[in-house]
């Protein structure tokens, strides 16, 4: 797209507001011999209570008013026309009366002209004051039009962000996790998140949970983790293990992303059926399980680089596994959680991120979180994206036991509450309102869910 | 962010002073391109010591001066990491990549 062409000299709009005398003809002649557009001539004089009338009908660029003249208001023409509404600076030129004492022309300055005229006039130096405002004239022109070429650019860009993000929140699925097990919270710090979190249940019933977070930040940011993303889902989908996906987003980010856009990536593989939970951490701050009284009983440090800053053969894609114990929710977050800061330019910090989760009873952890960064940033923006993401593993525990258990005569403890339903296992999505067709430990739970 | 490159025989030394972040993109290359330009062939060093923010996009210059480095067979070392700038560093497992000091 190209920006706007120099605007040519001018021809200007002259309102000439006052009764037809000589020096107002003098005023008239030197305007109209340059080409200027006479407003108001053929009518004769304009009186000044016209003058707003005139204004709006002819939009001028330059307003004359000759001071002499008693129809024309003098000041109250000059004051008039100041108060009009226009996004153009218009001149008042003033032409002052015969004979007038010395204080005419800073009176009407005063008043708001931006030129005054001595009566009689000096044709050489009126010549010259058009020829001057000729040239402001046609800056201003070029300035308009640059503003409203910058007007229009930055609306079609506006409209080309929105639908940006709205194919991104498509691909991404980047709308929070309300479910019961998964919740989480994403406050882009620019109009697109550099961070992404992704939920998927494998063929075998295990969660696969990625938190990505782009290097920098915006659009640039947010195209960075979209294939990491979209990578992660379907080889999740398809029940690839943590090393292989590893690998896998690691080699894609090398193949299609420009060099070193790197992405810090946490993955987990949460399989309650076999008791573990599996997190590989590449450049995010560390992942924590929390305990039912609000105690950290894991955490999961970085142990290695950022997925894309080196070749997949020089990283170690093995997770660090645990035992999953009963109970427990698994806390992921982006840097900019910690790094959120206060007025006084202090950083949230983990410290006091693990007091919030602590201080909060399970199940609305992920609300105190959010509320306590909310009030530490205090209404200031945060400086880069902010993603929180709280796996309630308990839950996944109870239903990976409950479909372990034989379904005749005995109910086993917990279950209930995660199937009001019977027949709609699971009772929970990714998302309201999304239709994710997963398949449950199908022939453990000998029920399909969509 | 403020760099100030000086050459002390045939070593590069880069002094960054302020917020390294996304905005520093255009002094931290200006800063480099110097330092090249000198044509010397020792250790490029960082000094972080005034650097009291590093984000994400500081970590993928490093990276690219890294990369320039490598092909100029010299060595990068990031010398006097304060404590946040240290902490970054580490989550990022950056001490795999630099020499850090």
């Amino acid at each position: 797209m190209q920006g706007p062409t120099p605007a040519a000299m001018p021809r200007l709009r002259v309102l000439i507001v006052g009764d037809d005398n000589a020096q107002l003809g003098v005023v008239r002649r030197i305007f109209g011999e340059r080409g200027h557009e006479l407003l108001g001539a053929a009518a004769g004089c304009i009186g000044g209570a016209m003058v707003p009338a005139l204004f709006s009908e002819h939009r001028p660029d330059v307003a004359v008013i000759d001071l002499q003249c008693e129809s024309s208001g003098g000041y109250q023409a000059v004051e008039a026309l100041r108060l009009m509404e226009d996004p153009r600076w218009i001149p008042i030129w003033c032409l002052g009366r015969a004979g007038a004492p010395a204080t005419e022309e800073a009176l009407a300055l005063e008043r708001g002209a931006d030129v005054f005229l001595a009566r009689p006039l000096n044709l050489r130096l009126l010549e010259a004051r058009v020829a001057q405002l000729t040239r402001y004239m046609s800056r201003q022109r070029q300035f308009v039009r640059r503003r409203q070429y910058l007007e229009d650019y930055f609306e079609l860009t506006e409209d080309e962000i929105k639908s940006a993000r709205a194919i991104m929140d498509r691909l991404l699925r980047t709308q929070a996790y309300h479910s019961g097990r998964i919740r989480s919270w994403i406050a882009p710090a620019f109009k697109f998140s550099g961070d992404a979190t992704v939920a998927e249940r494998s063929p075998d019933g295990s969660l696969k949970v990625l938190l990505a977070d782009g290097v920098g930040h915006g659009l640039s940011a947010a195209l960075n983790v979209l294939p990491v993303c979209r990578a992660f889902q379907s080889m999740a989908q398809k029940g690839f293990s943590l090393p292989a996906m590893v690998v896998e987003l690691n080699h894609t980010i090398r193949r299609d992303l420009p060099s070193h856009r790197f992405v810090a990536a946490t993955l987990v593989n949460l399989d309650a059926a076999a008791g573990v939970v599996e997190v590989w951490n590449g450049g995010n701050p560390a992942a924590f399980m929390i305990g039912a009284a609000g105690e950290v009983t894991e955490a999961w440090t970085s142990s290695h680089l950022p997925l894309g800053v080196v070749d997949s053969d020089e990283l170690d894609p093995q997770p660090d596994a645990r035992v999953l114990h009963a109970g427990g929710e698994l806390v992921l977050f982006s840097d900019g959680a910690i790094e959120a800061q206060d007025e006084q330019g202090l950083a949230f910090g983990e410290a006091a991120l693990l007091q919030a989760l602590a201080k909060a009873p399970p199940g609305v952890r992920l609300e105190a979180l959010k509320f306590a960064i909310v009030e530490h940033l205090a209404g200031r923006a945060a400086g880069d994206d902010v993603t929180l993401v709280l796996l309630d593993c308990g839950a996944e525990l109870r239903q990976a036991r409950a479909c372990l258990a034989p379904p005749v005569g005995e109910t086993p403890a917990g279950a209930g509450d995660m199937n009001p339903r019977p027949g709609l296992l699971p009772s929970v999505l990714p998302f309201p309102g999304a239709t994710v067709a997963w398949t449950l430990r199908a022939s453990a739970c000998g029920a399909e869910a969509e | 962010m403020d760099v100030h490159v000086r050459q002390v025989d045939g070593q590069a030394r880069l002094e960054l002073r302020g917020r390294f972040d996304y905005t520093s993109h255009r002094s931290f290359k200006q800063a480099c391109e110097t330092a090249f330009s000198a044509g010397g062939t020792g250790e490029m060093v960082l000094d972080m010591q005034g650097v009291d923010y590093l984000d994400s996009s500081a970590l993928g210059m490093l990276l690219l001066l890294r990369d320039k480095c490598k092909a100029a067979s010299r060595s990068v070392s990031l010398v006097n990491c304060g404590g946040a700038v240290r902490d970054v560093l580490r989550v990022a497992n950056f001490d795999k990549l630099f020499i850090l000091q």
